[in-house]
């Protein structure tokens, strides 16, 4: 079969080449060592103490009494401690003095305002310590799912009614990953149009015990490390065009698309060898927990396929391989930072969002997370894997259309 | 003898220049045809069709009776080619590329080991085959490149320009290869604008110029073509200018042609000895001191000069 033929070439070609070789095998070793040296011992949430938090209740209604209980009951006890304070000047002497970590507080009329329709007008507002942008992320997180099972429960009443407002977010990198994280955790966790406090704790309760930076940052780099191993692999394709094996190729009875394939098959190959690599280094050398066999798999597979068709739509864009090392490079870094590989997307406008979502790394970091980080699992990732699918054969087209007009 | 290459009316246009226009000719089963022409006079460009690596904007051409236009894989069964740059992988060895481009031409691993051993046998390179081809010199990665195109037992072997840049020695050993395979029953399309290579080897010889077939024969049949004529060649000091004393001959009795070239001067003429005499008068006359002078019997060189007005170097 020429396809295998192609492939069993593309792997020896590869293999010949040391540098190759220790980019594949080496790097990813490499790459998980220093992320475990560099955040390894840092913000592990099970090493975390509960976390102090003052809460000034100047509603007089439910929902605030709600809220109050949520934070106070047992099954938060080991996750928040809550002191109640009198009024927002003793609060935030609190969280100057550092006595606590962040400041909670509802707003008189709370309860009539949701009630009553004007919910847009009632304002949850979080001061959290900018030195501890972890534990203030936590609670922004709590109350903000808090909020949203408020709203579903009470659908009649037609409310929007959480904005919520920090101050002294020096951090607000790490702030609002942890918030969306807690979100997540939360949202996975319940189900139900009803206030289930106990699924809202037990999620945030899992994002606390799971969450540490490594994991974070493995995911995010192990995405990167693909779609730039992935863009680099695709190198092959020009280097057959320059070396005139390419035209020689086709001179044989052999269609482009079997050609395309093999090379395809290659790097998918490599990429899978390279995640590999690094997912048994983070799991063996790093104590890392990857999730649902199942759902990682089909995800590498699915990302690594996308991070290669990608490649080769690069490729087919450019003339020469050290043309693609340059626009390789470039396209790789701004996709990275725009999809998530860097810091949360959430924090970016809209639009960045929206335009990060061409690339496949936004999308595995989005599935990679909710695996990982929240214990989801293939259903859980449903979306993206189809959204990955729907980008692979978009650039396979791109890649093919634009190799056939390289090779005329 | 039966065609088993036949081009009908082939063009190609790159924007609004025709790099082919209209050629038609034939290959029989075992013969060698050369398309002789200088650089950029279209050679490649009828390769890379007939390869079914271009599509024709006009025209059409057979192998073994399949069309390069409607049945182009049934074509590359029969086709062998051997590009003129060196097309190979360098970090595998000789036998990894051979058994690499055999199984692309849908060779089976017994059939496949066989071929292999057999052409690094004919390219005299059995001996060095599990070498890496970067190990390798250029003449013996040309021959492992010509090797590759053989493996399949092509009818007929398209050669493009494949003794470019390469030392005396290994020219003649690609040509004695050429002339062995030829032997073996293949047939053989070789391209090049080096004239005494196509007169050495082939059958049949086509003249292309900017992109036109002029003229296709037997190189007897080419020579008479342009009549019985033989060609003076003046010598003169390199100080000397070789345009000026072309023009100064240029309307001799006899002279039917001149040319210019570095450190001499050409003159097609019906008889060169009748016209010796009065030319080297002619050059004293001018002041040019002619150094040494011979005469040639027509040859593929001449037939171009005649038919295109220049040589096949000026390109």
């Amino acid at each position: 079969m020429k396809f295998l033929s192609m492939l069993r070439k593309e792997l020896l070609v590869l293999t010949r080449d040391r540098m190759a070789v220790v980019m594949i095998l080496i790097a990813p070793l490499v790459m998980t060592t220093v992320m475990k040296l560099a955040f390894g011992n840092m913000n592990n949430g099970t090493d975390i103490p509960p976390i102090p938090v003052a809460v000034v209740n100047m509603d007089d209604g439910q929902i605030g009494q709600a809220l109050v209980d949520l934070l106070k009951s047992d099954a938060l006890d080991n996750l928040v401690d809550v002191t109640e304070a009198g009024d927002l000047e003793h609060a935030q002497s609190l969280l100057d003095d550092r006595t606590v970590d962040a400041v909670i507080t509802t707003p008189p009329g709370l309860t009539d305002a949701i009630f009553s329709g004007a919910g847009s007008e009632a304002t949850i507002t979080i001061y959290g310590d900018p030195g501890r942008p972890f534990t203030a992320g936590i609670v922004r997180g709590i109350v903000q799912r808090f909020t949203q099972h408020v709203a579903a429960g009470s659908a009649s009443v037609k409310v929007t009614f959480l904005q919520l407002i920090e101050t002294r977010r020096v951090s607000e990198v790490t702030h609002t990953m942890k918030a969306e994280l807690g979100e997540r955790a939360a949202f996975m966790a319940l189900e139900s149009d009803l206030i289930q406090y106990n699924e809202i704790i037990s999620g945030i309760e899992s994002v606390k015990s799971e969450f540490n930076w490594f994991k974070f940052y493995a995911l995010s780099m192990a995405s990167l490390f693909i779609l730039i191993s992935m863009v680099t692999a695709a190198r092959t394709l020009l280097a057959d065009h320059e070396l005139g094996t390419l035209t020689r190729m086709r001179s044989t009875p052999t269609s482009l698309g079997t050609i395309f394939a093999g090379k395809t098959a290659g790097m998918l190959l490599v990429g899978l060898v390279q995640t590999g690599v690094l997912m048994l280094s983070a799991r063996f050398f790093m104590g890392m927990t990857w999730g649902d066999p199942l759902a990682v798999f089909v995800l590498t597979v699915v990302m690594v396929l996308s991070a290669a068709a990608f490649g080769l739509a690069v490729a087919g864009f450019c003339h020469s391989s050290g043309q693609l090392n340059m626009v390789g490079a470039g396209v790789v870094l701004v996709l990275g930072a725009m999809g998530g590989n860097f810091m949360p997307r959430i924090i970016y406008p809209d639009i960045i969002r929206k335009i990060s979502l061409i690339g496949p790394n936004a999308w595995a970091i989005e599935a990679f997370q909710k695996v990982v980080l929240l214990n989801g699992n293939l259903s859980d990732i449903a979306t993206e894997i189809l959204v990955l699918l729907g980008l692979t054969g978009i650039f396979t087209v791109v890649a093919f259309l634009r190799i056939r007009r390289l090779v005329k | 003898m039966k065609p088993i290459l036949q081009v009908r009316e082939l063009s190609k246009h790159y924007g609004n220049t025709a790099a082919v226009k209209n050629i038609s000719f034939e290959i029989g089963e075992t013969e060698i045809f050369s398309l002789l022409g200088p650089n950029g006079a279209g050679k490649t460009t009828t390769l890379s069709m007939l390869a079914g690596l271009l599509q024709p904007d006009a025209g059409d051409a057979s192998v073994g009776g399949y069309s390069i236009r409607r049945q182009a894989q049934a074509v590359k069964r029969l086709i062998g080619i051997i590009p003129q740059d060196i097309a190979l992988y360098p970090s595998l060895s000789a036998r990894e590329n051979l058994h690499f481009w055999g199984q692309l031409y849908g060779l089976r691993k017994k059939e496949r080991t066989e071929r292999v051993e057999e052409v690094l046998e004919m390219v005299g390179l059995r001996e060095r085959g599990q070498d890496r081809i970067e190990k390798y010199s250029g003449g013996m990665k040309r021959r492992i490149n010509i090797a590759a195109g053989l493996l399949h037992h092509p009818k007929i072997v398209f050669m493009d320009e494949p003794t470019v840049g390469i030392d005396p020695q290994s020219r003649r050993a690609i040509l004695d290869m050429v002339k062995s395979f030829n032997q073996r029953g293949m047939a053989v399309l070789y391209t090049t604008h080096y004239m005494e290579e196509a007169e050495e080897l082939s059958d049949r010889v086509g003249i292309i110029d900017h992109g036109e077939l002029i003229a296709v024969g037997t190189q007897d049949e080419l020579t008479e073509k342009i009549g019985c004529t033989e060609t003076l060649i003046l010598h003169i000091d390199e100080c000397q200018d070789a345009n000026q004393l072309a023009q100064a001959l240029e309307d001799l009795p006899g002279v039917l042609q001149t040319n210019a070239l570095d450190h001499h001067v050409s003159l097609v003429t019906r008889s060169a000895r009748q016209v010796m005499a009065k030319a080297i008068s002619r050059a004293d006359a001018t002041g040019t001191r002619i150094r040494s002078i011979d005469i040639q019997e027509p040859d593929l060189e001449t037939v171009f000069l005649q038919m295109t007005g220049r040589t096949l170097r000026d390109n």
